[in-house]
């Protein structure tokens, strides 16, 4: 039980695990760049995973090389529980040191950090390319809902390039096109905003996003809609963890590399 | 092509050839000189085209890397010392530097357009934290393969692995910085932190990769030496991956 603890938390099976990861990331760009695949990892984006996995419609391969990829990367967090629970007692035995202990707080971060990344994979809900007309509600989930109050589109006949056909968001000054929506929970208005590129509207967990307009003489907007509970822990512990690993450089920056090439404590 | 923006480029390319060359016939002084000048040259270059274009210069490729030879220039002028050996970590720096240059000739040699969003703050963090990465990577680079060189003769010269490796974790800190802000950025204008698509699986790709120089098991010479060949790499990964993401 003890070797195989060792095994499950050596930087053998690390180096094993970060490099079965580089060649299925490897190819997953491949697949991206292939035209049958394509369109499946556009699908990727409109969607929550723990949706899309479950579109009869989709391809099976690209299912397979998700699930593949969240297995490895599982495997890689095992090694990190294995790895850091022995480290862990290591330092409070013997050895505790700053760097050490800093390099260990480092690690229970990325592991939050790939966690946080993955809660928002399969949490909540997200709705891209929704259209709206000025007035027009949508309703993401029974007890909320999104209104478009008003629609300012002076750009669009301006757009070069573009005649004839949607204006795109990157040429459209934001301060002269933009959206006004409105957020209600049980029938109630709680938050009001102007939505121009860059400038969403946020409460709480939730987002609405300005992607874009539709041209005509009674515009429409494209939003997109999307609620990931996990995303404020995610942005708390990403930046801590770039502290963590710029601390742990500035304490170690003078050590010798002996002692300083391993990053584990 | 802006004229006078490409006149300046191949005056540069020239400049560092010649710095390289001077480096190569062990002329120290005189590689001084044109290193200042140079890296002069190279900022004037960078705030012109600031000036002309309203933008920080770091929205095309041709931008991104004049900022990234002048960062690369100058912490190479702080952190490496002026060897009389023809090959030192200088040499390998100069030849880098050559190397971006070549690779611009491949590109328009002209500012990026002006764009609404080229003053948010995040998209601004994203792209000057890329090219600043790529620049301490490439210094990196230059400590690894001048231990390489080195430990093939002796096995006690260490300084060279221990600032690769210092330099390779600042610039991977300041990579993981631009990653921090291509997210608020993606959310802001995307709604979302993550897209599937090849910037985001490429990205993904370089961490994994310096995830892996970080890990390697084992200790003494053949690790060392691994760590310097891998650790030396990641800049050409970084490159590479940085110069497929911009077709010229």
């Amino acid at each position: 039980m003890k070797a195989l603890g060792e095994k499950l938390g050596s930087l053998s099976l690390t180096t094993t695990a970060l490099i079965i990861l580089l060649l299925w990331l490897s190819g997953g760009i491949l697949l991206n760049a292939a035209p049958t695949f394509f369109p499946g990892f556009e699908s990727m984006n409109r969607t929550l995973l723990s949706e899309w996995l479950r579109f009869p419609q989709e391809r099976f391969f690209l299912k397979a090389w998700f699930i593949g990829l969240c297995l490895c990367m599982a495997l890689l967090g095992v090694n990190l529980i294995f790895c850091s629970w022995r480290r862990f007692f290591n330092l409070l035995r013997k050895n505790f040191g700053a760097a050490r202990a800093l390099m260990l707080l480092v690690h229970f971060l990325f592991g939050f950090v790939a966690l946080g990344h993955f809660s928002g994979f399969m949490f909540g809900y997200r709705y891209e390319d929704i259209r709206l007309a000025q007035g027009q509600v949508f309703q993401p989930a029974p007890d909320h809902s999104i209104k478009v109050e008003k629609i300012q589109l002076a750009d669009a006949s301006r757009t070069p390039g573009r005649l004839g056909r949607n204006p795109s968001i990157f040429d459209l000054n934001p301060r002269r096109n933009f959206a006004e929506v409105s957020i209600s929970e049980e029938g109630k208005e709680i938050r009001r905003q102007e939505l121009s590129f860059l400038t969403p509207l946020r409460s709480g967990a939730r987002q609405v996003t300005l992607r874009g307009f539709t041209a005509g003489s009674d515009p429409d907007v494209v939003l997109a809609i999307s609620s990931n509970p996990a995303l404020q822990f995610f942005l708390i512990l990403y930046p801590l963890m770039i502290a963590g690993m710029g601390l742990h450089l500035a304490i170690t920056w003078r050590k010798n590399s002996q002692r300083t090439n391993s990053p584990t404590p | 092509m802006s004229e006078p923006v490409a006149i300046g480029y191949f005056l540069l390319f020239l400049c560092f050839g010649l710095v390289l060359g001077l480096r190569l016939l062990g002329w120290t002084r005189l590689e001084r000189v044109f290193t200042w000048g140079a890296l002069v040259g190279n900022g004037l270059l960078l705030c012109s085209i600031w000036f002309l274009s309203g933008h920080v210069p770091v929205f095309n490729l041709f931008e991104s890397f004049l900022l990234t030879v002048f960062i690369l220039g100058m912490t190479a002028l702080i952190f490496t010392d002026v060897s009389p050996e023809r090959s030192c970590t200088r040499t390998w720096v100069w030849a880098e530097v050559i190397v971006l240059f070549g690779v611009l000739l491949f590109y328009p040699k002209t500012h990026a357009p002006e764009r609404f969003y080229d003053k948010d703050l995040y998209v601004v963090l994203f792209h000057v934290g890329r090219a600043a990465a790529l620049a301490l990577m490439l210094l990196a680079s230059g400590f690894y393969a001048e231990f390489l060189r080195i430990s093939r003769r002796s096995s006690s010269q260490e300084d060279p692995l221990r600032m690769g490796r210092n330099f390779l974790v600042l610039g991977t800190i300041l990579f993981l910085v631009s990653e921090y802000a291509g997210i608020l950025w993606c959310l802001n204008g995307w709604g979302d932190f993550w897209r599937w698509n090849y910037g985001f699986l490429s990205s993904a790709f370089i961490m994994l990769y310096l995830m892996l120089v970080f890990h390697l098991p084992g200790k003494g010479s053949v690790s060392e030496r691994m760590t310097s060949i891998t650790g030396a790499m990641s800049s050409l990964v970084f490159l590479g991956i940085t110069v497929s993401r911009s077709a010229p």
